[in-house]
């Protein structure tokens, strides 16, 4: 009970870090107009802003104020209106969350298990060049903006294969017949992308784990034995690279979460990476804020989650 | 009486999650004394030894240099009471930076010393008083040396901070058979010629070296016996003292004894 | 195991025996990245035009007169990927430098003094479970656009990956009987360093090469949502310009707009991460 009192508390301040990161950074950075540090451009921007900006941020009250305005804000779920749509912040992200978590989530499930059987399976062969690292390392580096911006000139331009942006073709809805084809054709692409991305670091990291524990005394002893390879991949090898391999996925899909919103925003696809890009695009402050809170406690959730896998797990043992 | 006593151990107790590596152990060192001691793996003997030198902290007690109480971590004494100390490891390979020459590694000691205004024996001449067939390894690489050649240097550098007392922690377990006498009586002539006090910890003693004034006996944290050494044979009275002599005449019978 | 050199090396002599045990791969992924600091160094020497030089008409195909073409403002389009080389690689070192250093000295001060040290762990843990790119992106939409603030930024942000790796060997390091021989005679925090950064230095190494190649990526997303100084030309800016011509995806502009600036991110990039490429133990982060 006490280590789930510890682990709920420890969670409690991190959210609570990241409501004060939130508010913070855009007071602190030069040249921000919500900037405490730099008189000058605050002023210059006052004038400029709109009345939902002033109302929402109201920059010109002293600053604990605006601290306590911001958490009452946040308590009533009100994230202020985006500046360029002119929409409740809130909700333009609910539209959008679910089409982002949709891809997320099966990007993860097609490349978790493709990745970790690839480097298991790389691992316990002789021939090291099978695993063919040096594609996969440079695959990992490659950024994924460029990666999904060539894909889609290529493949949905040039040699229109792919449907080119969007999830669904313009004026379907959900209830006609043939919706959902749609939205798997549209969504081919930015998950084939997805995944590509996502591959090369799981299995390179299943890859190293197998090739350690391939020296165990307990494996050489199940290859002498004779057991076959796939026992020995899914008794002997799995359940021991679990932990580690746990916490890498931790961090892997909040890679993934970031490389969604990306993605997102090079086809167009209506999740939060459509957001992001509008928000940068027009400098819509409010919006870009409630879109780093979302992700941030998004973040928070997924740790969570494999913090107590990895717990569960290491309880098992 | 406390006066007189160089290094006072009291009540030191250490945990490390369930096992108790040190429970309410008091021992205590006069000037010039050599002290050996004895227990298995686990006994808590390297624990005592850290918690003098200040590289752990003990969970009660205290170490007190000449009356005076020494904080429990390395980092918070004073120069002149980290000097007074000085630790031998186990293993030399691992205790030097081996890509270093001998007289870089000697000479980092020099250097701290001089640091803090306190007297230190010259490099060289640290070396010279250990073994002066060392010096014409001055500018080699310290990994090229043999194990005992490097024990030796690793005492050298041991004697320059001047210390009062030495603590060799198993300094000769990673030595050959020769190494390991040449290393005690190279530790026993310094205890002669220096006055330093000896803290030397084994795993078996070899009863024919009679310059030990004391030896005390460790298992599971507990100091179980503290017998002056000369009457160690005759008046030992814990089971596991009594097996240590046995095993002893086991493989070094004396004139008259059959062995078991 | 520690490798026992028979005598000091000196610089020459270590670079030589680094070299020859690099495979045929890392040697020319080596050379590729010397090219590339040198095409930095010296390479705008060589543009025919200036960046900013926008008279030429606009569009034109490549030729002999423009070898990339220009651009819709009329700028030559080779002369500015020459530019590109010095900033973005530019970006590349300062930033993958600045996290390096930063991550280093933090793991290292948090090694030393474990009070504080377990503070600033706890920072560097939130920070890993914030999606980086993203809290970079906010930052820098915030902060006025200039090239210093997108280099800050990344270190900013980044140091907490090199911290995890640091620390971890830097504390492993410290507990090795050496390092406690320097602590139990009292050695300061430069005794302490100097043994560790011996024996540390390649993993540092690895480090500062790992970053540098993220701090590429991060510039070139942050280019791409139209973030930095618009007026200095890293290759991220430009492919962000090629993607803005409005007839991207529908003629061949992009063949001499887009590609170079594409292929020589890429180029850097692969060849960063081959370098550091471990066939025995692949790193990974």
């Amino acid at each position: 009970m006490k280590r789930g009192a510890a682990f709920v508390a420890k969670y409690l301040i991190y959210l609570a870090l990241i409501v004060c990161i939130s508010f913070f950074l855009p007071r602190l950075l030069p040249g921000s107009p919500l900037s405490v540090l730099d008189e000058s451009t605050v002023s210059q921007n006052m004038g400029a802003s709109s009345q939902a900006f002033q109302a929402y941020y109201a920059p010109d009250r002293p600053l604990p104020e605006q601290f306590v305005r911001y958490l009452g804000h946040l308590f009533q779920g009100d994230l202020g209106y985006s500046l360029t749509a002119k929409r409740p912040v809130l909700e333009m992200i609910g539209q959008s969350i679910g089409w982002s978590l949709l891809l997320a989530g099966l990007s993860l499930a097609v490349g978790i298990p493709l990745g970790i059987w690839y480097g298991i399976r790389a691992g316990m062969r002789e021939n090291r060049r099978s695993f063919r690292g040096v594609a996969l390392v440079v695959l990992q580096g490659i950024p994924v903006v460029l990666l999904a911006t060539v894909a889609q000139l290529v493949l949905c331009y040039q040699l229109q294969i792919f449907p080119k942006r969007g999830a669904y073709c313009v004026g379907m809805t959900p209830g006609e017949p043939g919706y959902w084809l749609d939205v798997l054709a549209h969504m081919a692409l930015p998950l084939l992308i997805m995944t590509l991305t996502e591959i090369p670091s799981i299995a390179i990291f299943a890859y190293n784990s197998t090739m350690r524990m391939k020296g165990e005394q307990f494996v050489r002893m199940a290859n002498y034995l004779q057991i076959p390879q796939k026992v020995i991949r899914r008794r002997y090898i799995l359940p021991n690279i679990l932990p580690e391999l746990l916490g890498k996925l931790s961090i892997q899909c909040i890679t993934c979460l970031a490389g969604t919103l990306f993605v997102e925003s090079v086809f167009s696809y209506p999740g939060i990476g459509l957001l992001l890009r509008t928000a940068t695009a027009n400098r819509d402050y409010t919006l870009m804020q409630g879109i780093l809170l979302v992700v941030c406690v998004l973040g928070l959730v997924i740790s969570g989650i494999f913090d107590l896998l990895i717990h569960r797990n290491a309880e098992k043992c | 009486m406390s006066r007189e006593m160089l290094l006072q151990c009291s009540h030191l107790t250490k945990q490390y999650g369930k096992v108790a590596a040190l429970e309410a152990v008091s021992l205590a060192l006069s000037p010039g004394e050599g002290l050996l001691v004895v227990g298995e793996t686990g006994s808590g003997k390297t624990t005592l030894a850290k918690v003098i030198c200040g590289g752990v902290t003990p969970d009660e007690g205290q170490v007190l240099l000449q009356g005076r109480p020494l904080a429990p971590s390395c980092r918070r004494r004073a120069f002149g009471e980290l000097a007074a100390i000085q630790y031998i490891f186990q293993d030399p390979y691992s205790a030097v930076d081996l890509r270093q020459t001998v007289a870089q590694v000697l000479e980092e000691a020099v250097r701290i010393c001089r640091r803090h205004r306190h007297p230190a024996t010259p490099a060289q001449r640290a070396l010279e008083d250990v073994d002066p067939a060392l010096l014409q390894a001055w500018d080699r690489p310290a990994g090229t040396l043999s194990g005992g050649q490097l024990q030796k240097v690793c005492v050298a550098r041991a004697l320059i901070p001047n210390p009062k007392v030495l603590i060799a922690d198993e300094a000769t377990s990673m030595l050959d058979q020769a190494g390991a006498e040449e290393l005690f009586r190279l530790l026993g002539r310094i205890r002669q010629e220096r006055g330093v006090a000896l803290l030397a910890i084994v795993h078996d003693i070899d009863f024919s070296q009679t310059f030990w004034d004391r030896i005390a006996v460790f298992q599971g944290g507990h100091l179980v016996e503290e017998l002056p050494f000369a009457q160690f044979s005759a008046q030992a009275k814990h089971p596991y003292s009594r097996k240590l002599l046995e095993s002893y005449r086991y493989f070094y019978p004396q004139e008259g004894e059959t062995h078991v | 195991m520690n490798v026992i050199h028979s005598d000091r090396l000196s610089l020459g002599a270590s670079l030589l025996r680094w070299w020859s045990a690099l495979s045929i791969s890392k040697r020319v992924c080596s050379v590729i990245c010397l090219l590339y600091l040198l095409m930095a160094l010296f390479g705008p020497v060589f543009a025919p035009y200036g960046a900013d030089d926008f008279s030429s008409s606009s569009l034109l195909p490549p030729s002999w007169e423009h070898l990339l073409g220009t651009d819709e403002m009329g700028h030559d389009i080779f002369s500015m990927l020459l530019q590109g080389f010095r900033l973005s690689i530019g970006v590349s070192l300062l930033a993958g430098g600045g996290s390096t250093l930063v991550g280093t000295l933090l793991a290292f001060a948090s090694c030393y003094f474990p009070r504080v040290g377990g503070l600033i762990r706890h920072l560097a843990n939130l920070m890993l479970i914030l999606p980086e790119m993203v809290v970079i992106l906010f930052v820098a939409i915030f902060a006025a656009p200039t090239m210093a603030n997108t280099v800050l930024a990344i270190v900013f942000f980044s140091w907490p990956r090199v911290f995890r790796i640091a620390h971890a060997k830097i504390l492993a390091c410290m507990g090795k009987n050496k390092v406690q021989y320097t602590l139990l005679l009292g050695g300061n925090v430069l005794d302490v360093a100097r043994k560790v950064g011996r024996d540390l230095y390649p993993v540092f190494g690895t480090l500062l090469v790992l970053q540098c190649n993220r701090a590429v990526t991060y510039e070139t997303t942050l280019a791409f949502f139209g973030i930095g100084d618009p007026l200095l030309k890293t290759w991220g800016r430009l492919i962000r310009s090629a993607l803005n011509y409005e007839n991207f995806f529908y003629d061949t502009t992009f063949l001499w707009y887009l590609l170079p600036a594409l292929l020589c991110v890429v180029g850097f990039v692969a060849s960063l991460s081959i370098l550091i490429f471990d066939e025995d133990r692949i790193k990974d982060d």
